[in-house]
């Protein structure tokens, strides 16, 4: 039997960045669904089977950390990996301290982007770096 | 001197002299005059003191040339019987004497000294006093004085019972008499000292205080082998009084032996002799030492060359002692054909007269005629002292009533006993009568016109307004310059006058005495003794005077009583009431009789009675005033409060002589009283229960009241909270209370300071103040008090938790203020740049998954046309990102909006209010009311004009001390432009930086980029506007904004 195919979930407030994730992401091979803003995720009936969250942090409302937090309050531990637009450090160090997957800066490496959310569904990476 | 004077050309001669000599014009008061107070305790015309008074005048006017006036005082000590009433004295010295300047007091005998010395530090401190004639053991207690000196009376017993025994060699008893009186006591004492010696040589007895009859038939019944020695002689045993030497003369008549005496008069009067005691050395030796004492000199008192051995020649005659056997030096009087002797003691008199006197007393001895008239003269004169003598003491104890006949009958007496016409006592009014209050006229003779004008008497009446004795001798030879008084006497027939003036009660009066028959030379002897009539007289008007105007007085008194609206009474000094004034009466509606007494208290509301009597009762025992309040009851039947006050009277011996006092009604004020107590009460508890640290002080700083929680701020932090409460300053110790720092309690005083001078109403500030447990705020508002006395009320509220939530608010304002200010081109391009990376993530985001699809061999799908469709989109986002960034650096005009300039300035004020109170600076700011709109970028304006109010607030905190206000100012320029400019009071700078600031990176501040100034220039320049700054000609500086206003903005 197939495992259930890997979700990945991208939280954006941009247009074209999503489609962008989106689209690389099912050319990746990955199943994707993108929101618009934390609540609209939120709303969302819970997820089945594997997942990775790709989290953009500054957002209208909710940021992607407080909805990281959030989900861990309810005990859904799901792996993120943080994206943004700034790259200021007390961020940075916020987001690993939470247990975040990975941070990344935009524009980012595709692969890059690709290993951390492998690295969050399978708990490893998907090639060493070199 | 051997003149051989015609008796008329003597008595011409005496009397122009006199005239010339007596009227020449005197002085007015000169400040150099010599002021002197004689001050006789005896009655006035006892020898010795006519002697003594005579001697000390001529030889003390010699001794200083002229220029000094006397004073005389005769105070009849001896007719009191031992109770000198010394307050009636020193009242009466004092009536006369206050005001005046006396320069020397002579006092006489030790009673004299004795009320001179008792009274100086009152009547005349720091006078010197010469006492003449004073028995140093009746005067041991006084004789110790400073500034004291004169002659010592040496009073002879022992030298006189010597010379007694010398002249009768077989006495072998000695008798010594004196009276009962006080003065005989102090001879008796003296004798007694003196004696004691003698008692192995002699038998002494002593007799006193025996009635007069007894003595006399005691010294009649003597044996041949007794002396007798008499002493004074001024009452018996049985209180009879006896003036002078009357009684010793009628016991030496009375004596069967030869009676010995060194009392002057006493020899003159049947005494054989003695070692007398010569008053007029003593006058002169007095005066001596007087002269000295003015000079500044400090002699000692003396007794030299006081006494001397005087014997009468008729008494030796008498009792066969021959002359011989007298001692060398004795003076032997009564000789016939010494009547020189006699007179040159009793008529030397004032140095002017000196020469002439001599010349009167040759021309009198030379001549048997004028020897005749001089014995005569002496008659007249025994007769007239005894006269004067009974004048006075009749006088001295008359009711003023009694007054009038008794002077009458006074001047009648002596114009009979002087032979003369015509006596009158008038007084001389300030206009021009002359009122004559008393005259007689001898039988036979025209009586004078009842009244008479000064006009008519002007060169008489204007010596006698100087206090200047007329003495005129022949009225038809008075001088051309006195042709009206000449006539006008020639009219009555007056041929000579003599007028005394003296003063009572500020009037000039007088005393005139005239012939019609015949001329006489007035001598000035008799010039002296009628000198010495006014005086009584003069006393005796002034008592009455006195009494007058007591009376008067009272009437004014009773007057004012009737006539205000108060209830007066007096009472008795027992409290027993004497006299209720209408408004009493009429109040209560009770009769007069009915009052009196105690009667006036059943008008007292029973309750109130008790107390009332026991308070007057209680007062009167100690002479103290007192008050009471009561309910009287109304004629109306009401009772009214009412509050009495009494005060003490006293009598002018100061014994209790009543009460007297006044109520008042006072129901309605108890009243009111009673409800402001109340009201005050409220008030009082409503301020002490305010919330907060209140306190309200007066216009100094004085507290007058203040709260609970004042006190309990003041106990926390550690102060007596009595200590700081009312009645303490508040400026002093509002630190001490409060906790303030030094520069917030500055700040803090200088607010109340103004606020209390008036020159704003209110005033508010906070200030922190650092405790064990942090930091805590506080919130000081001072509000006038809008009342006539000023001052203000003062707030300390603790606002600690209101602050920290005001201070998160700031922060999150700061916050914003932040972002709105910075808007440095790194910040902006940041956002651009965070921008921009949206869209060139997407771009490589799709540009990817398109190579991984056709990697993956995938044919172009829709995914990848909608992949490159959105990398299109996203690349021209990005590109409109880059030309708004371009048009930015490009500084090219925005396009703006048109803005209300005044509009604007408001809205940014109000973001940096909370900032000014926390400073404590004032803002305010002076908008013109009709300026015109600017096209400008409203945030970007905002910007600048926040970036000038923030360095204004950071100046004026830079500057420390002084006034911390801001100033905002909105004005049209010219035509076309608008001008915003905001003056601070803060550190201001120096010429060459009002340039470097605007450069960028110039601060002054720690910890800033030093942007803001650059980058508001930057701004304004975008706008076609001007940015520069001005210093202030007080303090700090101006930052002026200029712009063009719409209408102008070209693109």
């Amino acid at each position: 039997m197939t495992e259930p195919e890997a979700t990945v979930i991208v939280v954006d407030d941009d247009a074209s960045v999503r489609r962008g994730l989106e689209r690389l992401l099912r050319a990746a091979g990955y199943r994707a669904e993108t929101y618009g803003s934390a609540e609209e995720f939120l709303a969302r009936p819970p997820i089945v089977g594997p997942c990775c969250l790709v989290l953009d942090v500054r957002m209208p409302g909710q940021g992607g950390l407080d909805l990281y937090q959030t989900l861990t309050k309810r005990g859904e531990y799901i792996p993120a990996v943080f994206i943004t637009g700034h790259g200021d450090i007390p961020t940075v160090v916020r987001a690993m301290k939470a247990g975040a997957v990975d941070f990344l800066a935009k524009p980012f490496d595709d692969d890059e982007l690709l290993d951390a959310v492998h690295q969050g569904l399978n708990g490893r990476r998907r090639r060493q770096p070199g | 001197m051997a003149v051989a004077l015609r008796p008329w050309a003597a008595s011409l001669g005496l009397a122009v002299v006199l005239v010339v000599l007596l009227v020449a014009p005197g002085a007015a008061e000169d400040p150099r005059r010599v002021n002197v107070l004689l001050l006789y305790s005896e009655p006035r015309v006892v020898p010795s003191i006519v002697a003594i008074d005579e001697a000390f005048r001529s030889t003390l006017e010699a001794r200083l040339g002229g220029g000094v006036y006397f004073y005389t005082e005769f105070l009849d000590v001896s007719l009191f019987i031992d109770n000198v009433p010394q307050r009636e004295l020193r009242d009466l010295l004092i009536r006369k004497y206050a005001g005046r300047r006396l320069d020397l007091v002579v006092a006489v005998s030790s009673r004299g000294l004795r009320i001179a010395v008792q009274n100086r530090p009152v009547l005349f401190p720091g006078v010197p006093i010469v006492f003449v004639a004073v028995d140093p053991a009746a005067a041991a207690d006084v004789a110790g004085e400073s500034n004291l000196t004169g002659t010592w009376l040496k009073i002879g017993w022992s030298s006189t019972l010597d010379i007694a025994m010398r002249l009768q060699p077989a006495a072998r008893r000695a008798v010594v008499v004196t009276g009962s009186g006080a003065p005989d006591r102090v001879w008796m004492a003296a004798a007694k000292a003196q004696l004691t010696p003698y008692q192995n040589r002699i038998g002494l007895t002593y007799l006193s205080d025996l009635r007069f009859a007894d003595v006399l038939t005691r010294v009649a019944a003597l044996g041949r082998d007794t002396v007798l020695l008499v002493g004074a002689f001024t009452r018996d045993a049985d209180n009879h009084d006896f003036v002078g030497a009357a009684a010793a003369a009628e016991i030496a008549r009375a004596a069967s032996v030869p009676t010995y005496s060194f009392s002057e008069p006493i020899i003159g009067n049947g005494a054989v002799g003695g070692d007398v005691v010569d008053f007029r050395n003593h006058g002169i030796r007095a005066a001596e030492l007087a002269a000295r004492v003015l000079n500044g000199e400090r002699p000692a008192p003396t007794a030299e060359g006081t006494n001397a051995l005087v014997f009468d020649a008729r008494q030796l005659k008498r009792w066969s002692i021959d002359e011989a056997r007298l001692p060398p030096g004795s003076i032997v009087r009564f000789h016939e054909t010494s009547l020189w002797d006699v007179y040159k003691r009793y008529i030397f008199g004032t140095v002017a007269v000196l020469v002439v006197q001599s010349g009167l007393i040759a021309g009198l001895v030379l001549n048997r005629a004028q020897r005749r008239r001089a014995q005569t003269a002496l008659a007249e004169r025994l007769r007239f002292e005894t006269l004067l003598a009974e004048l006075s003491a009749v006088f001295a104890t008359l009711g003023t009533n009694q007054m009038d006949p008794a002077i009458a009958d006074g001047l009648r007496r002596i114009v009979v006993a002087l032979d003369l016409d015509r006596a009158a006592l008038f007084a001389l009014r300030a206009s021009d009568r002359v009122e004559v209050v008393h005259a007689w006229t001898r039988d036979g003779i025209a009586p004078r016109p009842v009244t008479t004008a000064i006009a008519q008497y002007p060169w008489i009446a204007a010596r006698l307004r100087r206090g200047e004795i007329v003495s005129i001798a022949a009225a038809a030879d008075l001088p051309d310059e006195a042709s009206i008084d000449r006539s006008c006497l020639a009219e009555l027939g007056v041929r000579s006058l003599l007028a005394v003036p003296f003063t009572v009660g500020g009037v000039r009066w007088a005393v005139g005495f005239s012939t019609v028959r015949a001329e006489r030379a007035w001598p000035d002897v008799l010039a002296q003794r009628l000198r010495l009539v006014t005086e009584v007289f003069a006393n005796a008007l002034e008592r009455r005077h006195a009494e007058q105007a007591m009376r008067e007085s009272e009437d004014r008194f009773r007057l004012l009583a009737e006539s205000v609206p108060l209830m007066i009474w007096m009472s008795s000094p027992a409290g027993r009431r004497t006299y209720f004034n209408e408004r009493w009466l009429h109040v209560t509606g009770c009769r007069f009789e009915d009052a009196l007494d105690d009667g006036w208290l059943s008008y007292v509301h029973p309750d109130d009675r008790e107390e009332t009597v026991k308070t007057i009762r209680w007062a009167a025992e100690g002479h103290a005033p007192f008050t009471l309040e009561y309910r009287l009851r109304r004629a109306d039947g009401e009772h009214r409060w009412v509050i009495d006050h009494g005060v003490p009277r006293r009598s002018t011996d100061g014994t209790l002589a009543g009460y007297i006092g006044s109520g008042v009604d006072v129901t309605e004020l108890r009243t009111v009283q009673k409800a402001l107590l109340e009201s005050n009460a409220l008030r009082s508890a409503i301020f002490g229960s305010v919330y907060g640290h209140v306190a309200a002080i007066g216009r100094a700083g004085a507290i007058i009241a203040v709260n609970d929680g004042w006190r309990r701020l003041a106990e926390a932090n550690g102060v007596n909270p009595d200590s700081v409460s009312v009645g303490a300053n508040y400026f002093d110790i509002c630190q001490r209370v409060t906790g303030m720092t030094d520069g917030d309690a500055r700040r803090a005083l200088a607010v109340v300071t103004g606020v209390v001078a008036g020159d704003r109403e209110r005033a508010q500030l906070e200030y922190s103040t650092r405790t064990s447990d942090g930091v805590r705020w506080f919130d000081l508002s001072v509000e006038g008090l809008r009342r006539a006395e000023g001052g203000a009320v003062i707030s300390h509220v603790e606002i600690t938790r209101r602050r920290y939530a005001e201070d998160e608010a700031r922060r999150q304002r700061d916050a914003l203020a932040h972002a709105l200010r910075v808007t440095t081109l790194g910040e902006l391009a940041a956002s651009l740049a965070h921008e921009i990376n949206q869209p060139l993530s997407a771009i490589v985001m799709n540009a990817k998954a398109t190579a991984r699809l056709l990697d993956a061999g995938a044919t172009v799908t829709d995914d990848i046309r909608g992949a490159l469709r959105d990398i299109a989109a996203d690349g021209t986002r990005a590109s409109e990102i880059i030309r708004r960034l371009r048009v930015l650096l490009s500084k090219e005009h925005l396009p703006g909006r048109a803005v209300d300039v005044n509009e604007l300035v408001a809205e940014t004020m109000s973001l940096v209010e909370y900032d000014l109170r926390r400073r404590g600076i004032d803002i305010r700011s002076v908008h013109a009311a009709e300026v015109p709109a600017v096209s400008v970028d409203r945030v970007q304006l905002q910007q600048v004009v926040l970036n000038l109010l923030v360095n204004a607030i950071e100046a004026i905190a830079a500057a420390g001390e002084g006034p911390r206000m801001i100033t905002v100012t909105t004005a049209a320029r010219g035509a076309d432009r608008v001008e915003i400019a905001v003056a601070d009071t803060g550190v201001g700078a120096t010429s060459t930086d009002l340039e470097r600031m605007f450069e960028p990176f110039a601060t002054t501040k720690t910890n800033g980029l030093g942007m803001g100034l650059s980058i508001s220039r930057s701004i304004l320049r975008a706008h076609r506007g001007t940015i520069w700054a001005t210093v202030n000609a007080d303090r700090g500086l101006t930052l002026h904004v200029e712009l063009p206003i719409e209408g102008d903005s070209g693109a």
